[in-house]
């Protein structure tokens, strides 16, 4: 995975990210906020545009933000823990050495901030911090620069200098762990995942990091690269979610010149998909009007493969002149597409996008109106509609397609 | 023809030239490493003075790419485990044709006579059809389905580089060390040339 996020996002313009910089995840997250000398001042739940950033070195070292957990005791134990971690940042060593000395105490305090929020009504009885996370803030909510700087500012540049493998350059080679920043749709995604407890997975006898030599630096830049082009901002432009075959998976499609809508054009859902098509053809057209020399638009997607695993299901590019063409000859065809009757429901179904298509092909369609799941992996063929060879594609489409609708076209065997 | 080149043609149902840089998700390249290529030669037949040092390499199949599930459950999985499941990206019908040099293994040119043997012995074995160990399309279980000397066919058009592909793991001479080396590699109309 590693060496196709690299040559996918050669060309992204982004500064480069510690990679321990991380995003918060989505679940409930309490603000906390703490004083000069640790004392507790407030709770609050985080609103839902507020981006957060946190440390992330691993799985028992995030800072500032502590994991909900089931009991008390549990939670007293992260609470120290994250403390800890939080001491090699000076920026917070004072506010933690009272929770250090006596996490217990520092937690009674907490539930007390947590009750008087409840009475102020800033909380509400459906808040419950242990199925969220709780975030340390001392003054502001530090951003993803900020942590970036002290981290940079502090990096032991003690490793051992080596030929990187995607760079051929010589420089300070990573010798702990890989960067796993948090993607949308996958969650902590590991860039490079080989558990040293899983003998079997070394290679030549080496495992984890030792198993292959890449820059520190490298890594820093591609951390950053990723986190520029999966920016909230930007879903839709650059990041899709989408479901391949029961999973989740990310779509990423880039370009160096202008941010266009080209995942929402290719991973869209939406029953007025021509409206899509407009907009991306409008953009392009602008872009080449504007005189923008052609580019090549970069399409990825990552799936997670099992509970620990994710990994690259395809990649493909396409030139913008070849996409603006193709997306006019997609848009005829889904302005002649006729519409017809949804099953049992009395509304019209409009033309269908690539996403759709595969979607639907996951499916064999009964006469009773039910439908059994197939495992069935077309969401790539159904995207070469648009960047590929159409007629390969729709006649594999259209094979797959009659067998699943089969069952609709036999005629039911009268009942005994 | 130069009489030290030997010509090799390979297919298999599945085939996996798995990227280090992968991890656990592997990931085939779209086509064999150098070393890879080394490695199947040498099951076909080996000496210890000279080996068969790929040259170019002819692809004769659309490149297609499958999701492949195994189980592992030998003595190396993950302890107090039952079996570990992994996922990889594997080549679908990959077929070759490889044009091969056979040299010396000596850094001063070494024998002419044990190059000449070691070609020999190589066409001997491609024609008759004899291996000394079984071929693999990069991993054990993905068997040869043919081995032997090219037939009619040309090299479809694929024109791909593969940015920092894995060359060598192990330095060139018998027993080398551990230094695998990457290198920038192009596929131009189906050919690729190792330098």
């Amino acid at each position: 995975m590693l060496s196709q996020l690299f040559t996918a996002l050669k060309d992204v313009q982004a500064e480069s990210l510690h990679p321990w910089v991380n995003k918060v995840g989505k679940g409930a997250v309490y603000v906390v906020e703490i004083g000069e000398t640790g004392t507790l001042l407030s709770v609050r739940l985080r609103t839902s545009t507020e981006p957060l950033w946190c440390v992330y070195k691993s799985a028992e070292n995030i800072f500032p933000v502590i994991g909900g957990q089931q009991n008390d005791e549990k939670q007293v134990k992260a609470i120290a823990r994250c403390v800890r971690f939080a001491k090699q940042l000076t920026f917070f060593e004072l506010a933690s050495i009272a929770a250090n000395i006596d996490p217990e105490k520092w937690y009674a305090g907490f539930r007390r901030v947590w009750e008087r929020a409840k009475r102020d009504g800033i909380l509400t009885d459906k808040d419950d911090y242990r199925k969220g996370y709780l975030l340390l803030s001392r003054g502001h909510i530090y951003t993803a620069e900020e942590y970036n700087d002290i981290l940079q500012s502090n990096a032991d540049s003690s490793g051992s200098l080596g030929l990187c493998s995607l760079t051929g350059q010589q420089s300070e080679l990573e010798t702990h762990k890989f960067p796993s920043p948090v993607l949308p749709a996958l969650g902590v995604t590991y860039l490079f995942a080989r558990n040293e407890d899983i003998p079997c997975l070394s290679r030549y006898g080496r495992n984890g990091a030792a198993s292959i030599s890449v820059g520190k630096r490298t890594l820093s830049e591609l951390s950053g690269k990723l986190a520029a082009i999966t920016q909230d901002g930007w879903n839709g432009k650059t990041w899709a979610k989408i479901q391949v075959n029961g999973h989740n998976a990310l779509l990423l499609a880039y370009t160096d010149t202008q941010r266009v809508e080209f995942t929402e054009l290719l991973a869209s859902d939406e029953d007025l998909y021509a409206v899509v098509c407009e907009k991306v053809l409008a953009a392009l057209k602008a872009q080449s009007k504007q005189g923008a020399n052609p580019s090549l638009v970069k399409i990825l997607c990552l799936r997670t493969l099992d509970q620990g695993t994710k990994g690259i299901e395809f990649e493909k590019d396409i030139d913008s002149t070849v996409l603006l063409s193709n997306l006019n000859r997609m848009l005829e065809l889904v302005r002649q597409a006729p519409s017809f009757a949804r099953l049992k429901k009395d509304e019209k179904v409009v033309p269908l996008s690539p996403y759709r298509i595969a979607n639907l092909l996951e499916h064999q369609y009964r006469m009773d109106g039910g439908k059994i799941e197939i495992h069935s992996e077309y969401f790539e063929t159904g995207l070469e509609l648009l960047i590929g060879d159409m007629q390969a594609a729709s006649a594999t489409l259209l094979a797959v397609t009659l067998q699943r609708v089969t069952p609709l076209l036999l005629i039911p065997q009268r009942k005994k | 023809m130069d009489s030290t080149v030997v010509k090799l043609e390979i297919e298999a149902d599945f085939g996996c030239f798995t990227d280090p840089l992968s991890g656990a998700s592997f990931r085939t390249y779209p086509f064999p490493t150098f070393s890879a290529l080394k490695q199947i030669a040498y099951t076909i037949a080996d000496a210890h003075n000279a080996f068969a040092k790929p040259m170019l390499l002819r692809i004769c199949s659309p490149l297609k790419f499958a999701n492949y599930t195994f189980t592992y459950a030998g003595a190396y999985r993950k302890q107090g485990r039952a079996g570990f499941v992994g996922h990889s990206t594997v080549l679908v019908n990959p077929r070759y044709q490889v044009l091969y040099e056979v040299v010396s293994r000596n850094e001063d040119g070494g024998s002419p006579k044990a190059v000449g043997l070691m070609r020999q012995l190589l066409e001997y074995n491609i024609t008759e059809g004899r291996c000394k160990r079984t071929p693999f399309m990069g991993r054990g279980e993905f068997v040869m389905k043919y081995v032997g000397p090219w037939r009619d066919v040309e090299p479809e058009n694929i024109n791909i580089t593969v940015p920092r592909m894995l060359r060598s793991v192990f330095e060139e001479r018998f027993n080398g060390d551990f230094a695998p080396v990457f290198a920038d590699v192009k596929c131009e109309h189906g050919v690729v040339h190792y330098a």
